[in-house]
């Protein structure tokens, strides 16, 4: 059974008399997957990342003359996309390729399928 | 969308599991699930007097806290009391600290 709890403007802790089985809930970690969720479910994020799945690495030019969109509109969405590490980059030579984080797709599956269960 | 990310996302269960993290990615719902686990049980009356919170405000956040299954109501007589559903929290914690 629960005992004593501690709230402070960083995480919620729920302390549990075993001292064991403690529930800890921060709040930056909270605000992360919440951005990597909304990252995902977007649909022209959700385009940028099918592309970049079946072409497996592209630069932002090529991304936005097949999108036909602005480059300033690809690259926020990419910064977007990188910040959740959805996807990665890597310079070779002049260019910067994008390519997706695979591991990192195959965790948010596992995360929105754990959290979507009902119990 | 063929690729693998938009087959293996379900935006259904996408939408439900935003829900999930939102509600408790809230400086005052994490408030009250802190001032409900504190009582143990408590009511919407109990907990707007205490944390000095407008009812329907209270209710609202309630609201929230209930369909993303973090409390759990019970009914006696007249009055809804509500308690933490530690289950819940325990499942968003170790998904946190897992991958995030």
């Amino acid at each position: 059974m629960a005992t004593k709890q501690k709230l402070s403007k960083e995480a919620l802790v729920i302390k549990k008399d075993n001292g064991k089985d403690n529930i800890v809930l921060e709040f930056g970690k909270l605000k992360r997957a919440v951005l990597t969720l909304r990252a995902i479910n977007h649909p022209l994020r959700k385009k940028i990342v099918s592309m970049l799945e079946d072409k497996r690495k592209m630069t932002v030019t090529e991304i936005y003359d097949i999108l036909k969109i602005e480059q300033s509109v690809a690259s926020q969405h990419l910064a977007i996309l990188r910040r959740a590490e959805i996807v990665t980059t890597k310079r070779e030579g002049k260019f910067i390729f994008y390519g997706v984080n695979k591991k990192r797709i195959g965790e948010i599956t596992n995360i929105v399928e754990d959290l979507a269960q009902k119990e | 969308m063929s690729s693998a990310a938009n087959k293996l996302i379900n935006p259904v269960r996408l939408k439900a599991a935003t829900a999930v993290v939102r509600a408790c990615a809230h400086p005052l719902r994490l408030k009250l699930l802190a001032y409900i686990h504190g009582k143990r049980k408590t009511n919407v009356n109990a907990i707007y007097r205490t944390l000095k919170i407008e009812q329907s405000v209270t209710s609202q956040h309630l609201k929230i806290l209930r369909e993303a299954n973090f409390v759990l109501t019970e009914r006696d007589g007249k009055r809804i009391y509500y308690t933490v559903n530690y289950k819940q929290l325990k499942r968003i914690s170790n998904l946190l600290q897992k991958y995030f």
